[in-house]
């Protein structure tokens, strides 16, 4: 008897997604849909790293942090054997939540239901009337705190629900070349997260980051028409547009012509900086005004130049952001500000200064964006975008910088879709149920999208 | 030296409702969104800052010594004004109709000669253009001020949401 098995919501999405992007477009559902939500948690979100923290957050054993990963809280806790680890916030006897904090340092967790003792390597070390209950024949190493698979890249740590994922190297597939722009000098990060809910979709905040160099004259204009821009609007569109194929990882550099290199960057972080680059990215590197980087799928790292009073001289703040999905349209985003560890007291004041007037809740470039991104996910959800699609043809014909130093593809200008093609096949690919193996089984099907050959 | 509301000297009934008269006045022109003499209630030297505040498991609630939500001088305060008088500030388009209620006043002298320390437990309401909703902030407001003329300056705003999760789209408006 043949049976016929209706297409989902979401495969019949996923089929118009494939078919769209084919056409360098982008079926509005995707931006906020139900359906796409049930499906991306369970094959992008478990199946992709996601960040966690920055091992500055937690320097002394026993400290700890509470964190989303993938929707699920973890505490990740440097245990008293020194080792980072990430324990999910659930105890295994019933499930209650083990602790309440954001964070803190602690030797043990203990529930607060029926009292089970964990210890911050996530041990059961304490079980309440083990003889009278349990005859004393449980057996304690039987359960631990559930752990997630941890990875870290120059102090930032990483987790995955997926335990055969491949490790974090393999997946930032190097990306690492440009991460290295926010992470050098040795950095730390200045005092705990922001954190705050928005009704944006997550997608909406990770394309943007990809390297949207297209909306900053227009979405910011304020900050041409106060003179806070070092470039002017006609000279915003340079640079490059990197990103690794298949991956889903990309960076935007915005260059402007004649600037001095590393501006406003003081001399001695310059000089610790041109000690640890290599040539290649020190050529690179010197030249970007600013770099907006997406680890996929939803980690941005952003460094931008900022003076704080227009026409003063400025500073260079780098932030990591995190754009934690609470479920389609919604998210809980996190931001850091990332200083360098040898910098005295007052640069690294004045670097986090700079980033809390231009980014978080209250910051001048971020309200501006999520005010647009509120809109553009509420209005994906209604039914005159149905049957919309948006366009991501810009940079089709863009010209691949073969003798680019970096890893990667880079094509020019800096405003440019293909790093946005680039996500969205590589996120298609994951709700496709096929997760990137390894580049050189496919092929380049439009700049920006490769597909198994 | 942070002052010690609770043990230092309070101030006297007449300049308890001076001080109580111009705070009103503050959240007045604020609400009216009348910025420019708003500013001018603030000192060139301001520190106007909203902390982050902490859970921690092993201290309690923690005011954040570095971290904030809005750190800003007299400076960015104006830029912040300027910003939204471009008419390209797009979260406040169309703009935020606020209501800050300033009760529960408790002034004391100090920490300066010339200064009154004033807290208040202050409640804003935010509404937006066509929308429905109404966002609320409860904060804990601690300010320095300093005699000018026969009115104050606002020299440091301490701005403490109670929140350490911002029951905001954004925090576009001023505390």
């Amino acid at each position: 008897m043949l049976s016929v098995t209706p297409e989902s919501r979401a495969e019949q999405l996923l089929r118009k997604g494939r078919a769209a992007l084919d056409n360098a477009r982008i079926p509005a559902p995707f931006y906020n849909n139900p359906a796409v939500w049930e499906l991306e948690r369970e094959r992008v979100f478990g199946r992709a790293w996601t960040f966690l923290a920055h091992e500055s957050e937690i320097p002394n054993r026993g400290d700890y942090v509470v964190r989303p990963l993938a929707g699920s809280p973890v505490i990740v806790a440097r245990g008293d054997d020194g080792e980072v680890r990430a324990m999910f916030n659930i105890c295994p006897h019933r499930g209650n939540q083990i602790c309440r904090d954001e964070s803190g340092n602690a030797p043990r967790f203990k529930c607060s239901y029926h009292g089970w003792v964990y210890n911050n390597k996530g041990d059961l070390v304490g079980v309440p009337q083990m003889r009278e209950g349990y005859n004393g024949q449980l057996d304690k190493a039987d359960w631990p705190l559930r752990e997630a698979k941890t990875g870290s890249y120059k102090g930032l740590i990483f987790g995955a629900l997926d335990p055969a994922i491949p490790n974090l190297e393999d997946y930032l597939a190097g990306f690492q070349f440009y991460m290295d722009i926010y992470l050098t000098p040795d950095m730390e990060v200045y005092g705990p997260p922001n954190r705050w809910i928005i009704d944006v979709d997550w997608k909406v905040q990770s394309e943007n980051s990809a390297g949207d160099g297209y909306h900053t004259p227009i979405t910011h204009e304020f900050g041409f028409s106060l003179g806070y821009y070092p470039s002017s609007a006609a000279t915003q569109s340079q640079g490059w547009a990197v990103h690794i194929p298949g991956r889903g990882h990309s960076i935007g550099m915005g260059r402007t012509p004649g600037m001095d290199p590393f501006f406003w960057y003081p001399p001695e972080i310059v000089d610790a900086m041109a000690a640890e680059f290599t040539p290649e990215q020190y050529s690179i590197f010197k030249e970007a005004r600013v770099s907006v980087g997406l680890v996929f799928p939803n980690m941005s790292l952003l460094c931008q130049p900022l003076s704080r009073i227009p026409n003063e001289a400025g500073t260079r703040f780098s932030t990591i952001r995190l754009f934690n999905p609470l479920r389609n349209g919604r998210i809980e985003t996190w931001t850091w500000c990332l200083v360098p560890k040898s910098a005295s007291a007052e640069y690294r004041d004045e670097v986090y200064r700079a980033h809390v007037l231009a980014f978080g809740p209250s910051g001048l470039f971020e309200q501006d964006d999520s005010e647009n991104f509120i809109h553009v996910t509420r209005l994906a959800g209604t039914p005159a975008a149905e049957d919309m699609e948006f366009p991501l043809e810009m940079g089709l014909n863009a010209k691949i910088e073969e003798d680019f130093a970096g890893p990667g593809v880079c094509v020019t200008p800096y405003i440019n879709d293909t790093s946005f093609r680039n996500f969205w096949a590589t996120y298609l690919n994951y709700l496709s149920d096929d997760p990137p193996t390894s580049a050189s089984e496919h092929t380049v099907c439009l700049p920006g999208i490769l597909r198994a050959s | 030296m942070p002052l010690d509301l609770a043990t230092a000297q309070p101030v006297d009934e007449s300049t308890l409702r001076d001080v109580e008269r111009f705070l009103f006045r503050e959240a007045e022109l604020v609400d009216d969104r009348n910025f420019e003499p708003w500013l001018d209630l603030f000192a060139d030297d301001l520190d106007y800052r909203g902390p982050i505040r902490v859970w921690r498991g092993d201290s309690g609630y923690q005011i954040d010594p570095v971290a904030c939500y809005f750190s800003d001088t007299k400076q960015t305060l104006r830029i912040r004004v300027q910003r939204i008088a471009t008419g390209l500030a797009w979260a406040e388009s169309p703009p935020s109709v606020t209501r800050h209620f300033v009760s529960n006043l408790r002034v004391v002298e100090g920490p300066d000669a010339d200064q009154r320390t004033a807290r208040a437990n202050v409640l804003i309401t935010r509404s937006r253009g066509p929308s429905q909703l109404q966002e609320t902030f409860a904060l804990d407001r601690i300010d320095t001020l300093r005699r000018a003329g026969d009115s104050f300056h606002i020299v440091r705003r301490l701005a403490i949401l109670d929140s350490s999760m911002p029951s905001a789209q954004n925090l576009a408006i001023f505390f």
